[in-house]
């Protein structure tokens, strides 16, 4: 009886502690009305400047109460993980306000990374039932190639003022010189023709065509421009084929990084041979 | 306590932890994928996939026959499903594009089919920039919006280079010209479907995008300052996630559904032809 009791006592201890260490997360206030709110899902493409935001659907959104702010909490703290759906825009019934939230991206898209970021906190304010609007945007900061979302880009990318000689390919897929070689023409954001040349040569598979660097790109201003790719056609006009973004910056580009010296040679010649000794007068 | 007693209590701590209740993260219902996806196209150059605004409208455009009235009207029903960013209003208050009563919603797309297709066949009117900026200040001040709800010729411009970056087979048609001359400017006009949608784009970044929310006049000096910052040439992907409240959304909303809620359906309807009217359509 004595050991039956010692072993039970054993057990209860055990649990006990094991649970002592268990995260079970913050504890949920009590569930109330009042609560609600939307949430928008954008994407941003920053990698040619401040990108213009777009509605961006079908994008799973997890979020996790973290704590209430104010005399003034209502609805409902519970997670949820929801859709924003074709309005990309995601309602949380009763959702808590007055209250701060983690929103977690989980889609893949617009770009995959936004799914491996961690949660950004947001304060949810108290307002009319459903007047909160939550706006959550993903952005793409940088990419070593700016590729457009229409899957055509051009290179080099940046184009530099100072590179007056040379080629710019556009890259991407129809590219043919049947009715004749393809059309560059570039555009500032406002919509004006700045330079505008004609392909020297087309990708026999047709993934790319490449013409010469505009003769007057030392004088251009820096900045991001739109250029469209149009093949010849059989009536001797052409046909738009596609847009890609084109970021030109000022000056010449950076030299490149010195080659890494050859395995097994050490610090050769880059060391400095040490002809005293140390701490020797 | 003897050995055999010490024992058991080893082995009954972990089994007692395992029993423990957790609180662990709710596993997304959609596991990340690999980073590497394929794009709209296929792969491209650095595996990072590339979203593309509007793409449906996209991709129905390039479903358009000569004479097939339906893919006109698929594209029509696109362009006015396609999200904008105020989608927050259908879903809360029963206002927008995807909610006009569907004889109404008839009437309005069979007229946008015909002028679409007569204009392709060289018979139509054009819209021009100009009618969207009318038609845009005509409805801030019909709802009484603020000044930021304004917009500009340099405002409807810069949204419809954005189109044409993101839907160039669509809104790049007639725009971009292959006899034009180094610095002139894409032309003014376009085609009834292309007005709406950059119509409804300008209208929904005049509700959401704070960059966007401006007097035109503030809105050209922050073009000209934004245009003259540096851009980097960093080569590495670097994806960001930020969630915020835009309280010109809330009040933008507060006063189009007062507004809106308190028409009858003959006011409405009037509403909307005066709107194709002032675009020509």
């Amino acid at each position: 009886m004595k050991m039956k009791s010692i072993a039970v006592l054993s057990i209860f201890l055990s649990i006990l502690l094991a649970c002592s260490s268990c995260d079970t997360g913050p504890t949920l206030p009590p569930t109330t009305s009042g609560g609600g709110f939307f949430v928008q899902t954008f994407g941003q493409d920053n990698t040619v400047g401040v990108g213009v935001p777009f509605a961006a659907p079908f994008i799973q959104i997890h979020g996790d109460w973290v704590s209430d702010s104010g005399v003034c909490p209502a609805g409902n703290a519970a997670s949820w993980t929801l859709n924003s759906g074709p309005e990309s825009t995601i309602m949380v019934t009763n959702g808590r306000v007055c209250a701060y939230w983690n929103l977690l991206w989980q889609t893949p898209a617009p770009w995959a990374g936004c799914a491996t970021l961690p949660p950004d906190k947001i304060y949810v304010p108290f307002n009319v039932q459903y007047m909160d609007l939550i706006q959550i945007t993903c952005i793409l900061q940088q990419v070593p190639v700016i590729e457009s979302a229409t899957g055509f880009s051009f290179t080099p990318t940046p184009t530099y003022t100072g590179v007056t000689t040379g080629t710019i390919t556009a890259v991407g897929h129809g590219f043919t010189s049947t009715y004749g070689m393809p059309l560059f023409q570039y555009f500032d954001t406002n919509g004006n023709l700045v330079a505008q040349t004609t392909a020297t040569s087309v990708a026999p598979d047709g993934s790319s065509a490449s013409g010469p660097v505009p003769s007057n790109i030392g004088s251009v201003p820096a900045g991001i421009y739109l250029g469209s790719i149009s093949n010849a056609n059989a009536s001797g006009g052409y046909n738009l084929l596609s847009t890609a973004t084109l970021n030109v910056v000022a000056g010449n580009p950076p030299p490149p990084p010195p080659p890494p010296p050859p395995p097994g040679t050490g610090c050769k010649p880059a060391c400095t041979q040490v002809t005293q000794p140390i701490g020797v007068q | 306590m003897s050995p055999k007693k010490i024992l058991l209590l080893l082995y009954l701590v972990p089994i007692a932890a395992a029993l423990c209740v957790v609180s662990v993260p709710a596993l997304p219902q959609t596991m990340p994928m690999s980073q590497h996806l394929q794009g709209p196209r296929g792969p491209n150059s650095n595996n990072i996939p590339r979203f593309r605004a509007h793409q449906a409208v996209e991709e129905k455009a390039h479903l358009l026959q000569d004479n097939n009235q339906d893919t006109y009207r698929a594209l029509a029903d696109e362009i006015f499903r396609s999200p904008r960013g105020f989608e927050v209003l259908a879903i809360a208050h029963g206002i927008g594009p995807t909610k006009i009563p569907a004889p109404i919603d008839n009437v309005i797309k069979d007229r946008l089919v015909y002028a679409e297709m007569q204009y392709r066949q060289g018979t139509g009117k054009a819209v021009t920039e100009q009618n969207i900026v009318d038609l845009t200040n005509m409805l801030v001040q019909r709802f009484g919006l603020p000044d930021y709800a304004r917009t500009s010729p340099s405002q409807v411009r810069f949204m419809r280079m954005f189109l044409i970056s993101v839907n160039p087979s669509f809104m790049g048609k007639g725009a971009v010209r292959p006899n034009m001359q180094v610095g002139e400017s894409i032309s003014q006009e376009m085609s009834p479907l292309q007005a709406v949608h950059l119509l409804f784009e300008v209208l929904g970044h005049k509700f959401f995008d704070p960059n966007f929310q401006m007097t035109p006049e503030t809105w050209d000096i922050e073009q000209a300052a934004r245009s003259n910052q540096t851009t980097s040439s960093n080569t590495k992907t670097m994806h960001s996630v930020t969630a915020s409240i835009n309280p010109k959304s809330n009040e933008i909303r507060s006063l189009l559904v007062g507004h809106i809620h308190s028409m009858s359906p003959v006011e409405a309807y009037s509403l909307a032809n005066q709107a194709l009217e002032s675009l020509g359509i």
